[in-house]
């Protein structure tokens, strides 16, 4: 695709003040669960560093270096036509660090990069404690990658877990300092109600929201989030257990079996699978170049 | 167009410090040499080149001239090679006609001709949505010979290639080449010592790649560190 990059920061920046539809991102980790998301019909990808360090084995605690998440989100953006918004942890290091991701990122073609307020080596909150850097150091963090993308289009998420830790009040606090500083969105995770998502976007009104939807401890519908003011949705890990407690099923009773038979349902896997990774038009090209 | 003497290297501090418009060669080679410790570039994977030359585009904002060897494969990767090499930055794309993988000291053949075009034409096709111009080289002359030589030129230049680099050719086929029509068209790399940098100098080829020299150039300053 010509001009990529640029098609895919506008594209994001489009769909995020689409205004009339919630964007919903989900998770992705490598260019096969990439491949499928874009074939369910998402608009956008959200690469975190947490699906990233999975597809290495290893759990979300800083083992997925610059280079291994680059390189990962480097696969599934070449894998796919949909924006890809990426989790660059703290931005892996310090400002010269944060620069250097920054002009990365854009140059392989993500829509954007989030940057979290948390200490570095990045923890994950879900497996570690939360522990946040104070505000003018994340401050820093975001000049930093401001000021090193070449596009305005690409866009500097800031992703904050204060919420863990903080209150309410601190952490629109933290959020509007981030938001002064020049990010272009927020993810704010583990917003438990509904009265704190509309809390925040009254405190931040212009800038939009992403939020983690199953955080919220109420049920509400996208609609009536989308009215409240959450521009983006994404969700938890659910499609990384469900892909691996399918293998798990299936390699029990691969380990399990005693007599050897051809299942049916073999040849349509492999059939829906070959769509999915588009065999049949690279086998197409390859045809074409043959003499 | 390629022109002059083209700077080879595989340093981000050299490259930096040429002239923003100077095109340097990223000679997979060199790249073989510097990571691996052997001559020979054929050790050297796509996707290790890929990875190498993307750190190198993102961080030099210059203009470079990726070295996409044999195209890594058949006509399909030469055309993946193409489009993540494009993708990656570069303007430039070397693709030659040995047999995969290619090698750098003695080469171990070559494919026919008619494989070697549909592979350029693999490689225009993957190009064609980046900035990037697919420039052949030709390395088997001491295999199939100056006619056929003149046969590979000539279908290039049919298919529209503009620029082609000609390598381990001798002085007397380079003299000769040196009379025909399309001689503006073509660059000459130095890889072996066929032929000495001033000798291709004074042939005034389009461009020449000392490739040759710049190995020399980094033992002799491997050899000076060792004698500290």
């Amino acid at each position: 695709m010509k001009n990529k990059a640029q098609i895919m920061c506008s594209a994001f920046n489009d769909l995020v003040h689409e205004g009339d539809k919630i964007l919903k991102l989900p998770i992705a980790g490598n260019g096969l669960s990439a491949k499928v998301c874009e074939k369910a019909g998402a608009r956008a990808i959200n690469l975190t560093g947490f699906a990233v360090n999975s597809a290495y084995g290893q759990p979300n605690m800083g083992f997925a270096d610059f280079y291994a998440l680059f390189n990962q989100a480097k696969e599934i953006i070449d894998s796919v036509d949909i924006p890809v918004l990426c989790d660059v942890g703290t931005g892996h290091g310090f400002r010269e660090n944060i620069a250097r991701t920054t002009r990365s990122y854009e140059a392989i073609g993500a829509a954007g990069i989030y940057i979290d307020d948390g200490v570095w080596p990045k923890a994950c909150g879900m497996m570690a404690k939360t522990m946040i850097v104070p505000i003018p150091e994340m401050v820093n963090r975001i000049y930093a990658a401001v000021a090193a993308r070449k596009n305005n289009d690409f866009t500097i998420m800031v992703h904050t877990s204060s919420r863990d830790i903080c209150n309410i009040n601190e952490t629109i606090n933290k959020c509007s300092n981030y938001v002064k500083a020049g990010a272009d969105m927020l993810f704010i995770d583990n917003i438990a109600s509904i009265m704190e998502v509309s809390k925040i976007i009254r405190e931040i009104p212009d800038t939009p929201l992403l939020i983690n939807a199953c955080s919220l401890k109420e049920p509400i519908s996208m609609n009536e989030l989308l009215k409240l003011g959450v521009s983006i949705v994404t969700f938890d890990d659910s499609t990384l257990y469900a892909s691996v407690e399918k293998e798990q099923e299936t390699l029990r009773q691969e380990l399990k079996c005693t007599t050897v038979s051809k299942k049916q349902k073999t040849c349509n896997d492999a059939a829906r699978f070959s769509r999915l990774v588009g065999t049949e038009s690279i086998a197409n090209l390859e045809k074409k170049f043959k003499i | 167009m390629l022109k002059g003497i083209i700077p080879v290297s595989v340093s981000a501090r050299l490259i930096r410090n040429c002239k923003k418009s100077t095109p340097v060669f990223v000679s997979g080679r060199l790249l073989s040499l510097m990571t691996l410790g052997r001559d020979n570039e054929g050790l050297i994977t796509r996707r290790e080149y890929l990875q190498y030359f993307t750190t190198l585009s993102i961080e030099t904002d210059a203009v470079l001239i990726a070295d996409g060897q044999t195209g890594f494969g058949n006509e399909l990767s030469a055309r993946m090679t193409a489009e993540e090499l494009g993708n990656a930055g570069a303007k430039y794309l070397v693709i030659n006609d040995q047999i995969w993988p290619s090698t750098s000291v003695k080469i171990s053949g070559s494919i026919a001709k008619k494989i070697f075009i549909n592979t350029v034409k693999a490689a225009i096709y993957g190009a064609e949505d980046y900035n990037l111009q697919v420039v052949p080289k030709l390395e088997g002359i001491n295999e199939y010979g100056y006619s056929e030589l003149l046969n590979r030129i000539q279908a290039l230049l049919q298919l529209g290639i503009t620029q082609i680099i000609v390598s381990r050719s001798n002085k007397s086929d380079l003299l000769k080449l040196k009379q025909t029509a399309f001689f503006n068209h073509l660059g000459i790399a130095l890889d072996d010592r066929a032929i000495s940098f001033t000798e291709a100098r004074e042939l005034k080829p389009s461009f020449i790649l000392p490739v040759r020299q710049t190995i020399d150039q980094i033992e002799k300053a491997d050899n000076e560190i060792l004698s500290f």
